[in-house]
C-alpha cells in the first residue's frame, strides 16, 4: 500500500470552518484532483482541540459533500395529504417557480398579519452561517421578537433555564469550568469538556490538560458513559434530582462549614439588597433603586452609592426603611437552606449521605477563599472549584431550580468568572485589531448585566407575565423562555385562546436544517400543531419533518461548499474559548462547487426578502446589528446583494485592513488580555441569585391566569426567588406499572440526528456499545429478565411507545434507561439514517405540566414500561 | 536508526472515534474496515464501576507473530520497527490473520473492494479517487502501517515524525485531546521514551511476548 502521486494533478487545502454540529471548530480540507478527501482541524488556530485535532464526527463531515441523497434541485409536494407515512409525491421543480410562490404567500399572510408566519432555525448544522441573523431576518418582516420562532434541531433539550441564569449571572450563553486554574470540578448533567456542548473540542483539550494536571471531576449523572466514564467521581442520581443534591451541599457550606467568600456576596451578589416580610425587593423612593445597608456608616443607602466600600454591605441584620422592617435577602436564604439535610437530599436523589458530605468538604476544601491569584500583572481572587452544568440537569420542569441549585454552590465561595472558577462563556467579543466591531456586557437595572449579545430575547431586564399575547409562542407571558415551547404543547389551542392569540394562527413556516416533528416530543401532537401550515425548509436531505409535512423543500449547500463570512462571527453563542488564550476567527471557505443547484440558504433568505419588499428593511437592521457607522459600507436601500457581497463590506469593517488577509487565510487569532477572560471582576455588577422579580412575575401571572379564567396545571410555587425543591413531572408520573425514569444524552459521535446520515459515522455507531442501543443497569435487567440484544418496548402512560436493543450496563443508575436521543429516524431519503437507534423524543409527554413553568423546558426524563419485542 | 512507536493516554481519550475515521480517510479504507478502533467497555460493579475505553491499532510488534507465521516474507519489520505487507509477496493465505494476538488485519477481497458507503448507489468520488490514489490488492491482507508513507516523505523533507503534522501518522494529529504522540523508542529523551518512563507506560496484552511498540499511559 502506497501512494500513487501519480495520479495527483491538484492537491491542496483549504482552511474552513467545521458545520457538523454548533461549535464551528477550524477545519482544513484535503482537496485532490477537485475531490474532497479528508477532513482534520488547524494546528495554528485555537478554535478546537489539540495541535488541530478534531472530533469523529468533524472528520466525517467529508460525507455531507459526497453523499448522493443531497437534495439538488427545489422539492414541491404534490400529494395534500400530510402525515407519517404519506407519500409526499415529491416533483422537482425550478428555483424561480418555487422562490415566486414563497413570495406570494408570505405577502399574502402579511397582508393580514406577519405574525402568522412562523422562523425556525437550527442547531444541527448552526455553525453553517448567520445563526443570529434570523431573528433580524424575521423583525424585516414585521414580527416584532422571539415568539414566532419555532425550535429546530436542538429542540427543546437545550437549555432553556440553563441560558437563562447563564445570561442573568455571567451574561453569557455557557457556562465552562475555567480548566486552566481549576482543581475541583462538579459536572452535573453535563458533558463539558468530554466531547459535548458548545465549544466541545476546546474544552476538551482545555480538560484534558487538566486532568494530567490533577483536577478532581466529580459528575452527578444517571449514567456513567461519557462524563461519568470519565470521571474521578462518578456518582449515580435520580434525572431531575440535582437540585436536591446541590440544596444540601450549599447548607453544608453555609449552615455546617460556615466557609462563605462574603466579600464576593457582598460585592458582587444582591443577597445584600434588603427584603420586606413578603420577599421583595424595599426600593429607595426617590430612585426605585434596590436599597441596602451601610454597616460602616450604619445607614440605609442605594445599593450603587459609591460611598459604601464592598466590605461595608450588610449581609445580615434587621433594618427598618420608611417604618418598614426589613432585612438582606442573605438572611432568607440561610434560613431555607437548613431544611436541606444531606438525609433528606439522599432520599430524594439516591446519592448516599456519605458521598453527599464528601464531596461538600471537597469544594469548601480546595474553594481556597480568600486566595488570590497574579496572572499578566493583574490581581484576582483565586477559587479553583467549579460547578457546571447543562442538557442533562436543566432539561426538567424543575429546570430553573436544578441551575439555580447547581449555580449557588460556585455562589456561595465566590467562585464565579475568577481564576479557577465557573466561567461563564462567550459574554464579551472582542474588537480586532484595527476592525471596528466589538461587543461587551453593559450593567443594566439593579446593577444585574444585560449580555452583550442573546439568542432571541434579553435575560434581562426582564418582563413580567403580561396578556393578550401577539404571536403563537405567547412570550408576551412565558417571557423567560429562551426560545417558546407553546407550539409544541398538547393544549396549546386552549393557550393561545385564553391569552388572545387565535386571530394569528400560524399559516406558513420557513426554515433551515430542522427536523422538529421528530426531535422535540410526542410526534403526533407536534403533526397536528404544524400540519396544517405551509411549510417551506432548506436543508440538504429531506428528512422525517419534511417528508411528513413540507410543502416546498430548497436544496441547501452543505458547509464544505459555503464561502460564508459570517459562520463565526454569528454563531457567537456555541464557540469561543472560555479560556486565556488568544481570540480567533473563523471563515468557511469554499472546499468545492455547490452540489447540483444547491444554493447557500442566507442567499435564498435575501432573495425572498427581497420578493416581499422587506429587503431595504432588513439591510438597515443588518447594519445596526454590526453598528455599521460607514457610509461607504453600509448596506443601502435599493441595493440587492448576495450574501457573499453582504460580506465585503461587514468584513471590511470588522476586520479593517487585514480583510483580505483574513479571507486568504480563513482564519485569524490575536492575543487575548487577561482582563477580557475575567471581565466580569471589573465591572460593577450584581448576579441576581435572589430571583427577586419571581415573586412579581408569579403575582402577575396569576392574575392573568385568573382573569382569563386559565385551568391548566402550573406548579406556581416555582415562581419563588429561591431555588427550592420541586418534583419533575417524570417522578409524579412514576407507579407500579411505569417504574422506570427513561433519559436520553448526548453521543459524542452525533449532533442530534443529522450525523444519523454519516456512513462514516454509522460504521463506528455500530461499534460502539451504547450508540444505537437502550442501555439498561445489568442488576436492574437481570431482574426484569433482559440481556444484551433483546429487543424491548419502552411505553409511557399515555399509550407511545418505542423499540430498541438492550445493552446492559454497570455504570448505571437501576431505576432508568438511557436512549441516545435522535434515533428511530425513517425518512427515505436517509437510507444510512433509517431504522437506526431510537427514539427518545417522541415518548415525551406533551401537556403543559410537562414543562417548567418558568423557562418552557421540558421534562426530558419520562416515566415507561418496558417489555419484550 | 529510529524505532517508531506511539503512546495513547487513555486518561485523555474522550472516545470521540477521530483516530478511527481520520484513518480511514487518510487511507480510504472501504467500509467496515479499520487500522484503528476504539474497544469501549467497563470493569467492577454498581455503583463503583468504571468505563475502560482503548483505542487500538497495529502493535507494531518487535517480536511479530504475523511476521513469524507468514510463508512468504510478504509481512516484515522494517528497520525503523514498522510492520508492513508486501503485497506482491502476500498470497492471501491468512496465517497472519490467525496469529494476531490483537486482531488487527484485514483480509481485502472482492467483496471488501465492491462494500459502497452509500449501498446500492454506487462509489462516491471519494471511493473511487481512493481506489487510484491509494490502491489495494485484491486478495491480500491489509493493515495499520503507522503511515510509513507520511513517516518516509517527512523524513525525506527533513521533517520530524511526531512533532511535524506532515510526517506525523494521521491518528496521532486528528486526536483532539492529544491523548497519542508518536516518536522514536530508541531515543531515550523523546518524549514518547519520557511519557512510558514517567507515567509507567503498559503495553497491551504483554503475556503473549511479542514486545508492542504502543504504549498505553493512564
Amino acid at each position: 500500500m502506497t501512494y500513487k502521486t501519480d495520479e495527483i494533478w491538484e492537491d491542496k487545502w483549504v482552511n474552513t470552518t467545521c458545520g457538523v454540529c454548533y461549535c464551528g471548530c477550524a477545519a482544513r480540507v484535503r482537496v485532490v484532483n477537485g475531490v474532497p478527501v479528508k477532513v482534520e482541524g488547524i494546528k495554528e488556530s485555537t478554535m478546537g482541540g489539540t495541535d488541530g485535532g478534531l472530533c469523529g464526527k468533524g472528520i466525517a463531515g467529508l460525507m455531507y459533500y459526497h453523499d448522493p441523497n443531497r437534495i439538488k434541485k427545489p422539492l414541491r409536494r404534490t400529494n395534500p395529504e400530510k402525515g407519517f407515512g404519506v407519500d409526499p409525491k415529491w416533483k422537482e421543480i425550478e428555483w424561480d417557480e418555487a422562490l415566486e410562490e414563497i413570495a406570494t404567500r408570505m405577502k399574502k399572510i402579511m397582508e393580514d398579519n406577519p405574525n402568522k408566519i412562523l422562523f425556525t432555525n437550527q442547531t444541527m448544522r448552526a455553525s453553517d452561517g448567520p445563526h443570529n441573523h434570523l431573528y433580524f431576518y424575521a423583525k424585516a418582516f414585521g414580527i416584532p421578537n422571539n415568539g414566532n420562532f419555532i425550535i429546530g434541531g436542538g429542540s427543546l433539550h437545550c437549555g432553556n433555564a440553563a441560558h437563562m441564569l447563564g445570561g442573568l449571572i455571567h451574561g453569557a450563553w455557557s457556562i465552562a469550568p475555567d480548566w486552566r486554574y481549576t482543581n475541583y470540578v462538579l459536572k452535573w448533567g453535563s458533558s463539558k469538556g468530554t466531547g459535548s456542548g458548545h465549544s466541545a473540542m476546546i474544552n476538551a483539550r482545555l480538560r484534558a490538560d487538566g486532568v494530567r494536571r490533577g483536577i478532581k471531576e466529580i459528575v452527578f449523572d444517571p449514567m456513567g458513559n461519557f462524563a461519568g466514564g470519565k470521571a474521578t467521581k462518578w456518582v449515580a442520581l435520580l434525572p431531575g434530582t440535582d437540585t436536591a443534591v446541590g440544596l444540601a451541599i450549599a447548607n453544608y457550606i453555609l449552615n455546617t462549614r460556615g466557609e462563605i467568600d462574603e466579600l464576593y456576596l457582598r460585592a458582587k451578589t444582591n443577597f445584600v439588597y434588603l427584603i420586606r416580610e413578603d420577599g421583595t425587593f424595599v426600593r429607595d423612593e426617590e430612585t426605585d433603586k434596590p436599597i441596602v445597608f451601610d454597616e460602616k456608616a450604619k445607614k440605609i443607602k442605594v445599593f450603587d452609592d459609591p460611598s459604601i466600600a464592598y466590605e461595608d454591605f450588610a449581609l445580615e441584620g434587621d433594618f427598618e426603611y420608611n417604618g418598614e422592617k426589613c432585612r438582606p435577602c442573605f438572611m432568607a436564604l440561610k434560613e431555607h437552606l437548613k431544611q436541606f439535610t444531606p438525609e433528606w437530599a439522599s432520599n430524594i436523589s439516591t446519592v448516599p449521605v456519605g458521598t453527599i458530605l464528601e464531596v461538600a468538604k471537597g469544594w469548601v476544601d480546595n474553594a481556597q477563599i480568600g486566595s488570590t491569584i497574579t496572572i499578566e500583572g493583574q490581581t484576582f481572587p483565586y477559587r479553583p472549584v467549579s460547578s457546571v452544568t447543562f442538557r442533562g440537569a436543566q432539561g426538567h420542569s424543575n429546570g430553573i431550580h436544578q441551575v439555580a441549585a447547581i449555580d449557588l454552590i460556585s455562589q456561595l465561595v465566590g467562585a464565579e468568572d475568577v481564576p479557577g472558577g465557573t466561567m461563564g462563556w462567550p459574554s464579551v467579543r472582542r474588537r480586532y485589531p484595527g476592525g471596528q466591531y466589538e461587543r461587551l456586557p453593559k450593567v443594566g437595572k439593579d446593577g444585574v448585566i444585560v449580555p452583550s449579545v442573546f439568542y432571541s430575547h434579553d435575560p434581562w431586564p426582564v418582563h413580567p407575565p403580561s396578556y393578550p399575547c401577539t404571536n403563537s409562542g405567547c412570550v408576551e407571558f412565558w417571557s423567560h423562555s429562551t426560545l417558546s415551547h407553546i407550539p409544541y404543547v398538547k393544549e396549546k389551542n386552549y393557550i393561545q385562546e385564553k391569552f388572545g392569540v387565535e386571530k394569528v394562527q400560524p399559516e406558513m413556516i420557513f426554515g433551515i436544517a430542522v427536523n422538529f416533528l421528530i426531535s422535540q416530543s410526542d410526534w403526533d401532537v407536534a403533526l397536528d400543531n404544524f400540519k396544517d401550515c405551509f411549510v417551506v425548509l432548506s436543508d440538504i436531505w429531506v428528512n422525517e419533518t419534511d417528508q411528513a409535512i413540507g410543502d416546498i423543500i430548497l436544496p441547501d449547500t452543505s458547509y464544505l461548499e459555503k464561502d460564508t463570512w459570517s459562520s463565526e462571527i454569528d454563531s457567537f453563542f456555541f464557540n469561543g474559548s472560555p479560556s486565556y488564550e488568544d481570540w480567533y476567527v473563523h471563515l468557511q471557505k469554499p472546499v468545492a462547487k455547490p452540489i447540483g443547484e444547491s444554493r447557500d440558504f442566507m442567499d435564498v433568505y435575501l432573495d425572498v426578502a427581497n420578493r416581499v419588499g422587506v429587503l431595504d428593511k432588513y439591510h438597515e437592521l443588518l447594519n445596526d446589528y454590526y453598528s455599521i457607522t460607514d457610509e461607504n459600507l453600509q448596506l443601502k436601500p435599493g441595493e440587492v446583494l448576495n450574501w457573499k457581497e453582504v460580506g465585503e463590506r461587514v468584513l471590511t469593517w470588522v476586520y479593517g485592513d487585514d480583510k483580505e488577509k483574513i479571507k486568504e487565510q480563513g482564519f485569524a487569532t490575536w492575543h487575548k488580555p487577561i482582563e477580557d477572560v475575567y471581565w466580569r471582576w471589573h465591572m460593577p455588577t450584581r448576579c441576581p441569585v435572589y430571583m427577586e422579580f419571581l415573586i412579581h412575575d408569579r403575582r402577575a401571572a396569576e392574575k392573568i391566569m385568573k382573569d382569563t379564567g386559565f385551568e391548566l396545571e402550573m406548579d406556581m410555587d416555582q415562581y419563588g426567588p429561591l431555588p427550592n425543591w420541586f418534583w419533575p413531572t417524570s417522578h409524579k408520573e412514576l407507579d407500579a406499572e411505569y417504574d422506570l425514569l427513561a433519559f436520553s444524552y448526548r453521543d459524542v459521535l452525533h449532533t442530534n440526528n443529522s450525523t444519523f446520515q454519516n456512513p462514516l459515522v454509522d460504521e463506528v455507531s455500530q461499534m460502539s456499545p451504547y450508540t444505537f442501543t437502550i442501555t439498561l443497569n445489568k442488576g436492574l435487567a437481570d431482574k426484569k429478565g433482559f440481556k444484551d440484544g433483546d429487543i424491548i418496548w419502552m411505553e409511557n402512560k399515555y399509550g407511545t411507545k418505542e423499540k430498541g436493543i438492550v445493552k446492559t450496563m454497570e455504570a448505571q443508575h437501576p431505576k432508568v434507561l438511557g436512549v441516545c436521543g435522535q434515533g428511530g429516524l425513517w425518512a427515505d431519503k436517509r437510507p444510512i439514517a433509517k431504522g437506526k437507534g431510537s427514539n427518545f423524543c417522541k415518548l415525551l409527554p406533551s401537556y403543559l405540566r410537562h414543562y417548567d413553568p418558568i423557562t418552557g423546558n421540558i421534562e426530558t426524563s419520562v416515566a415507561v414500561k418496558i417489555y419484550k419485542g | 536508526m529510529p524505532r517508531w512507536g506511539m503512546v495513547i493516554d487513555v486518561k485523555r481519550c474522550i472516545a470521540c472515534w477521530g483516530c478511527t475515521i481520520a484513518c480511514k480517510e487518510e487511507h480510504f479504507l472501504p467500509p467496515r474496515v479499520f487500522f484503528n478502533r476504539v474497544l469501549i467497555g467497563e470493569t467492577g460493579k454498581f455503583p463503583t464501576s468504571s468505563k475502560l475505553i482503548y483505542p487500538v491499532l497495529c502493535n507494531h510488534c518487535t517480536d511479530a507473530a504475523c511476521v513469524e507465521a507468514c510463508p512468504t516474507g510478504a509481512t516484515y519489520i522494517r528497520e525503523d520497527g514498522i510492520v508492513v505487507v508486501d503485497d506482491d509477496k502476500c498470497v492471501g493465505c491468512r496465517a497472519c490473520l490467525v496469529s494476531c494476538p490483537y486482531q488487527q488485519r484485514t483480509y481485502y477481497d472482492q467483496k471488501v473492494k465492491d462494500r459502497e458507503y452509500f449501498p446500492g448507489q454506487g462509489k462516491t468520488e471519494y471511493e473511487l479517487l481512493g481506489e487510484k490514489l491509494y490502491p489495494m490488492k485484491v486478495g491480500t491482507v491489509i493493515k495499520c502501517n503507522f503511515c510509513s508513507e507520511r513517516v518516509d516523505d517527512g523524513l525525506k523533507k527533513g521533517l520530524t515524525p511526531g512533532k511535524d503534522e506532515e510526517a506525523t501518522p494521521a491518528c496521532v494529529n486528528a486526536c483532539p485531546v492529544g491523548a497519542r504522540v508518536f516518536g522514536d523508542l530508541s531515543d531515550p529523551d523523546s518524549e514518547i521514551s519520557r511519557l512510558i518512563m514517567e507515567k509507567k507506560g503498559k503495553q497491551l496484552r504483554p503475556e503473549f511476548g511479542t514486545e508492542p511498540a504502543v504504549y498505553y499511559i493512564d
